[in-house]
């Protein structure tokens, strides 16, 4: 448990100091190549932020033993699977008008054709996933 | 699904929550049970009736 405290710790401070650094080449007139910058930047503060609240959640219950048994029994509870698995399904049959609306969005702001396939295959590679499992889980069951 | 959960639970002197550490469930899925929300699994609610000496039909009352 501290290991992952100590691992998600210093994955935030690597992105912090990532996205730190390439903030300061661009200001000292060394900026990366095109969306270089722009990527490391938001995408190492997003990533930072995303480890420091793991980091905060492991020290928390670090702390409180009680509370991550009451986390691991909440997590292998068989109602809380359940309802779960029936919200990921619903989410994933509603996903479709909302994908679609998306998609049109995006075609009336004229976005060009690479960027309305790469939405598409987004889509399709998501219910790609739930097509696999569903067959998996049909033989395992 | 009626059943006498509550009723067992309570003649045993147990809280919703030790009910749950015992069947290593949450205090929410003893809830649910009680109250007819949630049907269990048949090896949780096996369990549960070798927990309170009686078998699945005592506890669990199946109505079509």
């Amino acid at each position: 448990m501290k290991n992952k405290l100590r691992l998600y710790t210093a994955l935030a401070a690597l992105f912090f100091l990532l996205s730190a650094a390439a903030y300061l080449l661009d200001k000292l007139s060394a900026p990366l190549p095109d969306r270089w910058g722009g990527l490391l930047v938001g995408g190492g503060v997003g990533l930072g932020v995303f480890f420091l609240s793991k980091a905060l959640t492991e020290r928390y219950y670090v702390k409180n033993q009680k509370a991550r048994r009451m986390m691991e029994v909440e997590d292998r509870d068989e109602r809380t699977r359940t309802i779960r698995g029936m919200a990921a399904y619903r989410a994933l049959v509603s996903g479709t008008p909302i994908f679609l609306s998306v998609w049109l969005i995006l075609l009336f702001l004229d976005v060009p054709l690479a960027g309305l396939l790469v939405v598409c295959a987004g889509y399709l590679l998501n219910f790609g996933v739930y097509a696999y499992h569903l067959v998996k889980l049909q033989k395992e069951m | 699904m009626k059943n006498r959960l509550e009723e067992l639970r309570k003649a045993h002197g147990m809280t919703q929550e030790d009910l749950a550490d015992v069947l290593e469930v949450s205090r929410q899925t003893v809830g649910s049970l009680e109250n007819g929300r949630y049907n269990p699994s048949i090896i949780l609610a096996f369990k549960i009736a070798r927990l309170f000496h009686t078998t699945i039909e005592e506890v669990f009352h199946y109505e079509e």
